[in-house]
């Protein structure tokens, strides 16, 4: 291991390919902040340009600076303005927008890039240790034990629903895998419930219900009500980065949890940063000391370190079936497959015996591309809050705009934005009911998943028979359960003492 | 009076029944009903679900704090709110025709009027710088088409 640590540090370090990290960096780092253009789509876009670079190692060095760079930039623009370009950034925005709203969008930025950096740096030490073991453990999972894990992941509405809220927040997940149904689905060609309307053909397109259901009613609010804006821009005092050491050890063991759990989720293949995230989320405020737990989703310095370290260990998680099997983990990895073939090179278990020095110079330029990241932004924060001191006049037409424009660039389809706007309008009058938004749009994203994960379990065991009969999908189901009914448990108790 | 999430609950409930009914009206090739798993097969789970969860809402006494996004709606801005709705949709129904540049030039131009710019100059080089460098980075770096001018200056749909 020493050996091939070395062989990837002389491939990863010389002046050129540490050029290369800065250069995917930045890239990365302000597009990913146009709503719309997430990791998957920067790095296809950067995919000829690394080719053209010949050396396989300073290929891949630039994709990782850009994929580390796009995330990062992802979970700022969840955080400044509540558009979350890409689903592994909506946990990111529930507690970094009420951050930015309270007047310390700095310190949430600062919070987001040491966890992204702690995540990143994490998961790069655990892949180094554990890729053979967990690509044969990866391997033992089932359609049946995914769409447990599917059904895990929805009882995070638990960590959403406030008081008397868990109807609403189910509602709302019920709702949101009936959005996700929309259209043809994995296992049947005939779409369903479009209405005729041959745009729905293939579903909802996951940027224009994000930014109608996050970003759109935000700019809506805005303008209803001229004391939010005033507020947001009295309060922005963007010089306040740091961290006190209160927060500093609130935070310190969130990171050391949200690293592991977000790795062995991310090595799952399908699960991914988005699963990861929202799985931290949930399990952070279940951990949360009464008091603590109320402020989850009005501004928690947990509630943002969670999902930002798990999102950023479970993408490099994703990179152990890419590497070990040759299987993509999640839609970014695919695409770095595609780029890895194109360079000759191919991802599987001879990988580590045939091109040693590919293998680790991966490796090396995770460790890297984080550590650049954490160098570049650190100083760029006060530059990049200062986004929210635009006038208000100016502000709310810029956030539109870029909501508009993120979910148009994605589907070159003007059809795009009239459904954002009527899903927008939706979103704001259930925002006036009470009802809890985030577990609409995590049923949305898991839905999918689950139905095909779902239709593949019973095909196999020709019924239900799956949930009772395999041990690990029991488990995990039971697991469920009891996250779904603690909450409630514990409520009712605490409302009796009372 | 009932408050607005009952209203909500009861448009859940007929949501429900009828994406219930047309998962049940679903057309089934034949080789597709004989299977364990029908395309149609969720949906009329999920339809169960939500009966029973927007029934719910509506039959259990409402105990959960009242919303705060909805303090103080009698003194919201609901006219500039209407006005920048209807901007962002004629934003949509433009776009194509006239082009990116001119169609976001004109979004930012009057919506910042209605928020209260008055300064027409500022807000006409706003737009114009915003959306040129947004049209260079889209089109021109990342390579993803953005029809930039009107159809009669040589924009296409």
């Amino acid at each position: 291991m020493i050996d091939g640590l070395l062989m990837g540090l002389g491939a990863a370090i010389s002046p050129f390919n540490l050029m290369m990290v800065f250069i995917g960096c930045f890239l990365g780092t302000f597009i990913g902040m146009l709503p719309g253009l997430g990791p998957m789509s920067i790095i296809a876009i950067m995919i000829p340009i690394a080719i053209q670079l010949g050396d396989p190692a300073s290929a891949l060095i630039l994709l990782s600076g850009v994929y580390y760079g796009a995330i990062f930039g992802g979970s700022t623009s969840s955080i400044l303005i509540n558009a979350p370009g890409v689903a592994g950034t909506v946990a990111s925005s529930f507690d970094g927008y009420p951050l930015a709203r309270a007047g310390q969008a700095g310190k949430a930025l600062t919070i987001a890039a040491l966890c992204s950096f702690a995540g990143g740096t994490v998961g790069a030490l655990l892949l180094m240790i554990f890729a053979p073991v967990l690509s044969t453990v990866a391997k033992l999972f089932w359609s049946a034990e995914y769409f447990a894990l599917m059904v895990l992941g929805l009882t995070a509405i638990a960590a959403f629903a406030g008081k008397g809220k868990i109807i609403k927040a189910m509602c709302m997940t019920v709702f949101g895998v009936m959005l996700a149904t929309v259209g043809e689905s994995a296992l049947h060609n005939a779409a369903r419930f479009t209405m005729g309307i041959m745009d729905l053909q293939s579903g909802i397109y996951f940027v224009t219900l994000v930014m109608g259901l996050f970003a759109l009613p935000e700019a809506i609010f805005l303008i209803l009500d001229k004391s939010r804006s005033k507020a947001m821009a009295n309060n922005n005092k963007i010089e306040n980065l740091r961290i006190s050491k209160e927060e500093a050890k609130e935070i310190a063991p969130v990171i050391a949890r949200q690293s592991l759990l977000g790795f062995f989720v991310g090595v799952l293949p399908g699960a991914g940063a988005t699963m990861a995230s929202f799985l931290g989320y949930g399990i952070e405020r279940n951990l949360a000391p009464a008091g603590e737990r109320e402020k989850f989703g009005k501004g928690s310095i947990r509630g943002l370190a969670a999902p930002e370290t798990a999102n950023n260990a479970a993408c490099t998680g994703s990179f152990v079936p890419m590497l070990t099997l040759g299987i993509p983990g999640s839609g970014t990895t695919a695409i770095l497959l595609g780029a890895l073939v194109a360079l000759s090179i191919t991802p599987g278990p001879r990988l580590m015996e045939d091109q040693p020095e590919v293998f680790w110079a991966v490796i090396i330029s995770m460790y890297l591309g984080n550590l650049v990241l954490l160098i570049l932004n650190l100083p760029l924060i006060p530059y990049i809050a200062k986004l929210l001191t635009v006038p208000r006049h100016y502000l709310i037409p810029f956030v539109i705009f870029f909501s508009l424009i993120g979910a148009y660039i994605g589907q070159n389809n003007a059809t795009e934005l009239l459904i954002m706007i009527g899903l927008g309008c939706m979103a704001t009058i259930l925002r006036f009911g009470g009802f809890p938004l985030p577990p609409l749009i995590i049923g949305f994203i898991l839905g999918g998943m689950l139905e095909d994960n779902l239709g593949r379990a019973m095909r196999k065991a020709g019924g239900m028979e799956f949930m009772w009969e395999r041990p690990m999908t029991l488990a995990i189901l039971a697991l469920a359960l009891v996250l779904l009914v603690y909450p409630i448990w514990r409520d009712r108790t605490k409302k009796q003492s009372d | 009076m009932a408050r607005i999430d009952r209203y909500i609950a009861l448009a859940l409930l007929a949501f429900s029944i009828g994406y219930g009914y047309l998962a049940w009206v679903h057309p089934l090739l034949p080789f597709e009903a004989r299977m364990p798993f029908k395309p149609n097969t969720m949906p009329l789970g999920l339809a169960v679900l939500g009966i029973l969860f927007s029934s719910l809402l509506l039959l259990l006494p409402n105990n959960d704090e009242p919303p705060k996004d909805a303090e103080g709606w009698r003194g919201f801005a609901w006219k500039d709110t209407a006005l920048l709705i209807g901007l962002a949709i004629g934003y949509a129904i433009l776009l194509r025709p006239i082009g990116f540049i001119a169609s976001t030039t004109l979004f930012i131009i009057l919506s910042s009027r209605v928020l209260g710019e008055t300064n027409l100059f500022r807000s006409t080089i706003t737009g114009l710088i915003t959306s040129g460098l947004i049209w260079y980075l889209v089109d021109e770096v990342l390579g993803i088409y953005l029809v930039a001018t009107p159809g009669f200056l040589g924009g296409s749909l």
